[in-house]
């Protein structure tokens, strides 16, 4: 099977991120491949374990990108692809989109393109969709299992959880599939696999190069970024000798304030 | 602008987006709603009186599960007819990848999942959490066609701007369904919609083991609420499932009521619960960041609050 996953680069969740006039930082913490992305990688390397093949990671963004392409590389992924042009600096997901399916395009013949839920620097998660209406394919979004996948009648069937439901979806090859936490346990990256990234030579595809002789403009800018309004509350401490007192005096104020 | 179209799966979605919709008629310009799959000729009627002065049908086999491939491409050729602008859709899990899908296929800016849906100067703009909920950013969407998936919840219709709308059978050309859908009938545990619930008894960390969720669904039938839970009560222990999960990456709950047991209120939690009226938490450290939303504190052991509670309701006939 020929597999692609696409990676992005984002700040770690563990960092202290913090808002002032509209600038983000996260102090020193450093990038890291999007969590995310770790369940897209683990599933399309299971995926190559069970049918053979080969596994390609794409990622957009600047030269540090790279660092998120070589721990998908240490996990096991065989090739990574930098997409880099300054033309994408100020992309949206509808640009990134174009750029990573023409970059589907150009790898040629490929049955499956695996993406995280959601990037968690913007939190949108809408890339994985746009990818695959622009490539034409169907997207089975948000899989918590394969429950079948089958390279000789180009078939794959997932479970998806929605609010108070649960679907299976299947579909011919190629799609798209985005995958949720409880799909895989990503695997550590093993010491030859960290040794073999560190010397890769990572390609990089230009604008030029997928095919995009010229970038369409971002459909949408985000001009003001803040820190979320805080409730102002004052807590109501409620206190007691025993659990039965407090209890019973939260019960009351309850009742008072009609919300039960 | 010069029209609105909402879609949602989900019908009272629908209800909510069109009355809102009708109030912003000034700017937003008419609104329509769309109706799609089965039973859909039966449903178009409740959403006659909800603000739209056009209610589009279609039954068509193929939009059955529906497929968010054909329901795109539904919507784009109604938005067409209904010759709309802005796309309103319900930031469900499903309208979700829906927007962001049809987007692409209009080749329009797309923001998924706003928290914030507002008109400044004849602009629509609207707000998003970026970052776990570290930050609000604040979009504009620069196409002339726009599609926004609107958190449930984020807004409100006064319902003064009901029209009788006129019901149109849409004439679409659909594609094949690439993806099939089937529906699984789920276990009745996990039908729950905590989104829509208007009260949520929400359990974190504190709970030691399992077992003892027992005492939280007591008190949650006490108060004839829902068991919600915080991420690593579902993903990491898979103790409750998980469209019971509260904050960025699970549900945002606008409960009249929410109490929140053994929870610290890392904000990637607490984006989940803003819209909630009021929130009680029961939290063993005094420190905890739960208590600076709280409007009801209780500083202790869930397990001794927890009984208590569910005796002092229980002696109060509440629900
Ligand atoms: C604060 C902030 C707010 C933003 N708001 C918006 C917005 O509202 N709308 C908008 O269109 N853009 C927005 N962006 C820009 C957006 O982050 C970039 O355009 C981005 O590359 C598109 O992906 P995403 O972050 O939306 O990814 P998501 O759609 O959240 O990511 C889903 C999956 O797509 C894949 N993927 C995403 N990006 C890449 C990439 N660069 N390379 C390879 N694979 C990738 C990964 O598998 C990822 O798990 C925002 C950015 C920031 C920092
Ligand atoms: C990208 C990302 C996305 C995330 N998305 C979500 C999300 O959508 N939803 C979510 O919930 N989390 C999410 N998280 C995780 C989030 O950051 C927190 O780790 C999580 O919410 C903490 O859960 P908790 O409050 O149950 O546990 P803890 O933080 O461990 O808090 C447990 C609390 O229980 C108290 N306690 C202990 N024993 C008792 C007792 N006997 N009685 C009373 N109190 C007691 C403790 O004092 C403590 O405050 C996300 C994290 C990341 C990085």
């Amino acid at each position: 099977m020929n597999i692609v996953v696409c990676v992005k680069q984002t700040v770690d969740t563990a960092a202290t991120v913090t808002v002032s006039d509209g600038e983000i930082s996260w102090g020193d913490a450093p990038l890291v491949l999007n969590p995310w992305d770790e369940y897209a990688v683990e599933q399309a390397l299971l995926s190559k374990e069970a049918h053979g093949g080969k596994v390609t990671a794409i990622s957009l963004g600047p030269e540090g990108a790279k660092d998120a392409l070589k721990q998908a590389l240490a996990m096991g992924c065989d090739e990574a692809i930098l997409i880099k042009d300054a033309a994408f600096d100020d992309a949206d997901s509808l640009v990134v989109s174009k750029a990573l399916a023409a970059s589907i395009t150009k790898l040629g013949e490929i049955d499956l393109a695996f993406f995280g839920r959601q990037a968690v620097d913007s939190d949108t998660g809408v890339t994985f969709a746009q990818v695959a209406r622009r490539l034409g394919w169907p997207a089975l979004s948000l899989a918590s299992k394969v429950e079948e996948l089958d390279p000789g009648a180009q078939t794959i069937a997932v479970e998806r959880m929605l609010e108070g439901s649960r679907q299976r979806l299947r579909s011919k090859l190629p799609v798209v599939v985005s995958v949720v936490k409880e799909i895989n346990e990503p695997r550590y990256p093993s010491f030859m696999g960290i040794r073999k990234a560190s010397r890769a030579e990572i390609p990089e595809w230009s604008a030029g190069d997928i095919g995009l002789a010229e970038v369409p403009k971002a459909a949408l800018s985000w001009p003001k970024v803040f820190a979320p309004p805080k409730i102002e509350t004052e807590c109501e401490f409620i206190e007691g000798e025993a659990a039965e007192e407090i209890a019973t005096k939260l019960a009351d104020r309850l009742l008072e304030e009609k919300v039960i | 602008m010069s029209g609105v179209l909402v879609y949602s799966e989900n019908d009272s979605h629908v209800q909510t987006l069109a009355s809102w919709s009708a109030d912003h008629a000034d700017t937003l310009g008419p609104v329509s709603v769309a109706v799609l799959g089965k039973d859909a000729g039966n449903r178009a009627e409740q959403h006659r009186g909800s603000g739209a002065s056009r209610v589009f049908v279609n039954e068509a086999p193929g939009l059955e599960g529906l497929a968010e491939d054909v329901v795109s491409s539904a919507l784009a050729q109604i938005a067409k007819q209904a010759d709309a602008d802005l796309i309103l859709l319900s930031a469900t899990r499903r309208g979700r990848s829906l927007a962001s899908r049809l987007a692409q296929e209009l080749d329009s800016g797309c923001v998924s999942e706003a928290i914030e849906v507002g008109i400044e100067d004849g602009r629509l703009i609207t707000g998003r959490y970026a970052l776990g909920g570290n930050t609000v950013s604040r979009e504009v969407i620069l196409t002339p066609l726009k599609v926004v998936a609107v958190t449930p919840g984020t807004v409100e219709g006064s319902g003064s701007g009901a029209v009788e709308g006129e019901i149109i059978s849409a004439e679409l050309s659909l594609p094949e369904p690439r993806m099939m859908i089937v529906e699984r009938n789920p276990k009745p545990a996990s039908t729950v919609n905590i989104a829509e619930s208007d009260r949520l008894v929400c359990v974190g960390r504190g709970l030691a083991q399992q077992e003892d969720l027992k005492l939280i669904e007591d008190l949650a039938a006490e108060l004839a609420g829902e068991v919600a839970c915080t991420r690593p009560l579902s993903s990491e222990y898979g103790w409750v499932s998980e469209e019971r999960m509260i904050g960025i990456s699970g549900e945002k709950c606008n409960p009249q009521l929410i109490l929140s047991l053994g929870v610290s209120g890392q904000v990637q939690h607490t984006v989940g619960i803003m819209g909630a009226k009021t929130i009680v938490a029961v939290n063993s450290d005094p420190n905890a960041p739960i208590f600076k939303l709280a409007d009801y504190g209780i500083v202790g052991d869930l397990y001794e609050v927890v009984p208590a509670l569910a005796d002092a309701l229980k002696q109060r006939g509440a629900n």
